[in-house]
Order: structure tokens, then sequence, then C-alpha cells
């Protein structure tokens, strides 16, 4: 269990998070959600412990984060980031053992070896285990920073915009296996998303900012309806049942 | 395909004992070997210690801060150096600084090098910036201010101690001191150990502070110690051999690509062997061929400064 209380950041003057406190849910898909500057990366770098609070806490499993072994944590729960900048060459294969790093210090076992190659059978890369990162496309590559997560294998995942610059079928992709992570090995999988119909139809929890401001945490359904959706986007946007699916309309 | 990483430590290791034979052992014969054999072997010594100290903490500062052409030297110390030995001739006279072959003066300069370091990183990770490329360019800075005031004394120097000041401001292993060569082993070795304890750290470091933390790294604990060992290292190779920092840019890229690796272990051996045979090189050119006229830094600056250009118009073309 993740617990956020009133937590608050601010960089000088300016503070990007206000007092916000939610508890995460076990064992579901949490989105983080609003536009742009409403402080969700913030948010999730502060409860995945990449940033320090300037206010508030944050406790995972009973435990306040700067009390955690970061070994130990790093068992418990993985964080990705946006960027994925790297001026170094690595295989596929490579970076993918990284994620057993917390397991085995860099000294790969038996068992360690066989987990990685679950992690490339899981996002289907192994015919590019060998390749250089920087040789695949930015869809390829995310997958491949995908399987270094599942490879770290905790109970925990945090994604910063998984679906940053992937095409269709690599969005679909990847939310069917955060939604296979949550509903068979029963992670709970924490993003920030922009796509508010990839939302509607995968997450289960939906944690909405605006300015820094929690303005809503709930279940999908509680969250999903025209006046909140206007209040987190400032938009006016219709909602629409299509094949089972509450899709969003507001391109026009 | 496949890189045999074990086979070229080999031949590298074969290049450099080739390169270490060929100083030793050429032009001695009997009448000089007394003489010849015991200083020339203390100069492969030092050579030594500074090549694994430099190449190390080079490959470890560039982990740290994201970027393969930076050099621990940017943070000013090489600066600091100058500025020091510079100071002691105006205050107290070329004499003073021709006696400071002495351990004392040894450590007392590492020590405020070191020490200056240490509040740089201290400032900088209590305030809000706690950012490594800030602090580089606060050392950037700090390091051109001691350049400044050093040349300002330089002016008002006589020209006659000018001359004792600047011998120290470059590289030399001409006039080695063995209970100094000693001490810096000592110093730099020590840091040299504590550091290589991080080393399979420093290998999940090459993918970024975020994904560094998210695998379980302590961030903080292990960059603090880097950056401190890193001092240790970079202040005694600079008090032992002068500045020579820059050296140390050319050999990790270059290990690097000779072994097909981001992983720390092969980047030092690689690093620290081409170091030693660069200065090896250098050395003899200097003793050998050109008799003493040029310093061994104008060479391996000449060398260095080519390879960096090399390296930023490619990194520059792929964009």
């Amino acid at each position: 269990m993740i617990e956020i209380n009133c937590v608050s950041k601010s960089y000088g003057q300016k503070e990007v998070l206000k007092d916000v406190s939610i508890a995460i849910p076990e064992g579901k898909i949490s989105a983080f959600v609003g536009s742009n500057g409403a402080g969700k990366s913030t948010l999730l770098s502060i409860a995945s412990r990449l940033l320090p609070a300037s206010g508030g806490s944050v406790s995972i499993d009973g435990t306040r984060v700067e009390n955690w072994n970061s070994r130990e944590l790093a068992k418990r729960l993985a964080v990705l980031r946006q960027s994925n900048f790297m001026n170094i060459r690595l295989t596929v294969s490579e970076l993918v053992s990284f994620g057993r790093f917390p397991y085995s210090q860099g000294r790969l076992t038996g068992e360690d070896k066989a987990i990685v190659e679950q992690a490339l059978e899981y996002m289907e890369i192994t015919d590019i285990r060998d390749r250089f990162l920087d040789e695949l496309s930015g869809g390829q590559r995310q997958m491949a920073f995908i399987a270094m997560v599942i490879a770290q294998d905790t109970h925990y995942v945090f994604l910063d915009e998984p679906l940053n610059n992937l095409d269709i079928k690599h969005s679909v992709h990847m939310m069917r296996v955060f939604r296979n992570l949550v509903d068979s090995l029963g992670k709970t999988v924490v993003i920030v998303i922009h796509d508010i119909n990839f939302v509607s139809c995968y997450a289960d929890y939906i944690v909405a900012l605006r300015n820094g401001e929690l303005i809503g945490a709930g279940d999908r359904d509680g969250i999903m309806t025209p006046s909140v959706l206007e209040e987190i986007y400032g938009l006016k946007i219709d909602i629409h049942q299509i094949a089972g699916n509450d899709i969003c309309v507001y391109y026009k | 395909m496949p890189v045999h990483r074990t086979r070229r430590a080999i031949i590298l290791v074969l290049v450099c004992l080739a390169v270490t034979a060929a100083y030793v052992l050429v032009g001695l014969n009997e009448r000089n070997i007394g003489y010849n054999l015991p200083r020339r072997l203390h100069i492969v010594v030092a050579m030594a210690i500074i090549a694994v100290a430099l190449g190390w903490s080079a490959a470890c500062f560039q982990t740290i801060t994201e970027n393969h052409i930076l050099t621990p030297n940017l943070i000013g110390l090489d600066s600091l150096y100058l500025f020091i030995q510079t100071a002691v001739v105006y205050y107290l006279g070329a004499a003073r600084l021709t006696a400071m072959n002495n351990p004392k003066d040894f450590l007392l300069t590492v020590a405020i090098m070191v020490g200056a370091a240490a509040l740089l990183y201290k400032a900088l990770f209590k305030g809000q910036h706690g950012n490594i490329h800030f602090l580089v360019l606060v050392g950037l800075v700090a390091g051109q201010l001691f350049k400044a005031l050093a040349s300002f004394m330089q002016l008002r120097i006589d020209p006659n101690e000018f001359s004792v000041a600047q011998g120290k401001m470059f590289a030399s292993f001409n006039n080695l001191n063995l209970q100094l060569t000693g001490l810096a082993a000592l110093c730099a070795g020590g840091a040299f150990l504590i550091s290589l304890y991080d080393f399979r750290r420093l290998d999940v470091l090459t993918l970024g502070r975020d994904q560094a933390i998210s695998l379980g790294v302590p961030y903080t604990g292990v960059v603090r110690r880097q950056l401190l060992m890193v001092a240790v290292m970079v202040s005694a190779a600079t008090v032992l051999g002068g500045p020579v920092a820059f050296l140390s840019i050319l050999t990790v890229n270059a290990a690097r690509r000779y072994f097909h690796t981001y992983r720390h272990i092969w980047v030092l051996i690689g690093s620290a062997v081409i170091s030693l045979v660069c200065l090896l090189l250098g050395q003899i050119v200097v003793e050998r061929i050109l008799n003493f006229t040029v310093p061994s830094n104008v060479i391996i600056n000449l060398v260095g400064g080519v390879y960096l250009f090399v390296l930023l118009l490619r990194q520059g073309s792929r964009g």
C-alpha cells in the first residue's frame, strides 16, 4: 500500500504540488491525469522516491520512503521516467539484465538469466535481443525499457507517460501488458498518461490533478463524467458508449 | 560480432610492457645502469600511479556527470594546484617551493585541494540546485578564478623566481622524490580502493540518475563518495606529476571504444594501461628525442586535443 500524505513540492516560489493526499489502491491500474503542468509527473516522481517532497510524506507498505533501504525498495517498487536518453551503447538484453541488479548486484545467477529471458518473451522482443538500443525505433526501445522493469519483478510499477512516441499498435500492446501485470500477476501499476480514452478503456482508478491540486481521485466510473473531465481539462468533453467502452469525443 | 575482451586486454598489456621495456632498457649500459635503472623504474612507478588514478577518476566522473567529454579537471583542481604553487612562490619565494618536496607539504597541498573540492560539493548538495551540471559549472568558474589569480601573481613575480614556479606548472617526471611517490601511492591507492567498491553501481549509473535509483543504487551516497575519491585521486596525481588530467579524456574514451563496453572494470583496465602507454611515449619523446626541451604535457595536450576534436565531431555528426 502506498500512501501519499499532504505532499507538496515547490521550486523557489513556485508551488507545483499543493497538499496532495491519496492512497494508491492495490492490484489496480491507477492513472494520473491532468493538463500539462498539472503536477502529474512530479507526483509520480515523489511517490516513487525519485524526488524528495518539500512537505508531507510518502509511505510504502507502512514505512516512510526515506527510511527504506534502497536495495530492498528496488525489489518492491520500480519506476520508469519518460526520457531514456543514454550516451552509452547497450544491447536490449544488456539493458533488460539491469533489471536484476537489486537482486544480484550485477552478478547474474542462472535464475536471473531465466527471468530476463521471460521478460524478453513477455514483451515479444526476443528477436531484437542483441541489437543496440540506438538502432531501434522509439517503440521497440520503449518495449525494451518496459522489459527491464518487468525483469525487476516489483510489486509496484510506476511509469511516466509510457505511451509517449508510440504508434497505435505499440500503445495497445503496452496497455494490454499493464492490464496483464495487474490481472494475472497481481501487481499495482501507476501511470501518467495523456490519452484519456486509453485511461477510460484500461484504468481502474483515476487521480486527477489541476495546477498542482488534487481535484478528484476515485474509481474510473466516478471520474469519467463530462462534468469532472471538464474540470480536469478545461474543455467540454462528450462521452459516448462505443462497443461497451466510454469514449471521449473532444476533437472538434 | 563478439569482442574478445580478455584477448584485447592481453594485447594492450603486452604493448604496455613493450613500451615500458623500451623506456627502461634502451640506452642502458654498464656505466649508467646504476643511475638510470632506479631512476627510470621510479618514473614508471610514478606514471603507473598517475595512470590508474586519472584513468579511473575520469571514468567515474564521466559516469556521474553523464557526459563523456568531461574530465575531473573541469572542477578546477588543476587551476587550484597552479594557484597554490604560484602563491607559495609569490609569498614565500622560490627557494621555499624548491624545498617543498617533503611529505608534509605534499600532504598539505593534497589536503587543500581535496578540502576545496569537498567544500564545493557540500555547498552544492545542501542548496536547492543539488545538480551535477551546476557543480561542474561552478567548478569551471572557480577554476578560471584560480587561474586568473595565479597569472596575476605570476606577472608580479621576479622573472628568476617565475622560472621555478613554471617548472611546477607542467607535468614533469624528472625530479621525482621517492618519499612523495610512496605517499601519492598511498593516497591515490586508498581512494582508488574505496572508489572501486562501487564499480558495479557505477555500471548502473550509466543508465542515468532516475533509473539507477529505481534499481536500488543509493544515488546521493554513491555520488558523494565517488566525487570525493575523484578529488583525492586527481589531487594526488597532480601534485605528484603536475597537471596532466586532460590526458584522461582521451584514454577513457579510447578504452570504451577498444573494449566496446560501458562496464567500468574494463574501462578502468583500458584507460589505466592506455594512459601509462601515453605517458611513457611522451616521456620517451621528451627525454630521448627532444632532449628535455619541451615539457611532456605539451605533447600530451597536442595529441589529446586532436582526439577531443575527433570525439566532438563524431558526436556532432551522430546528432
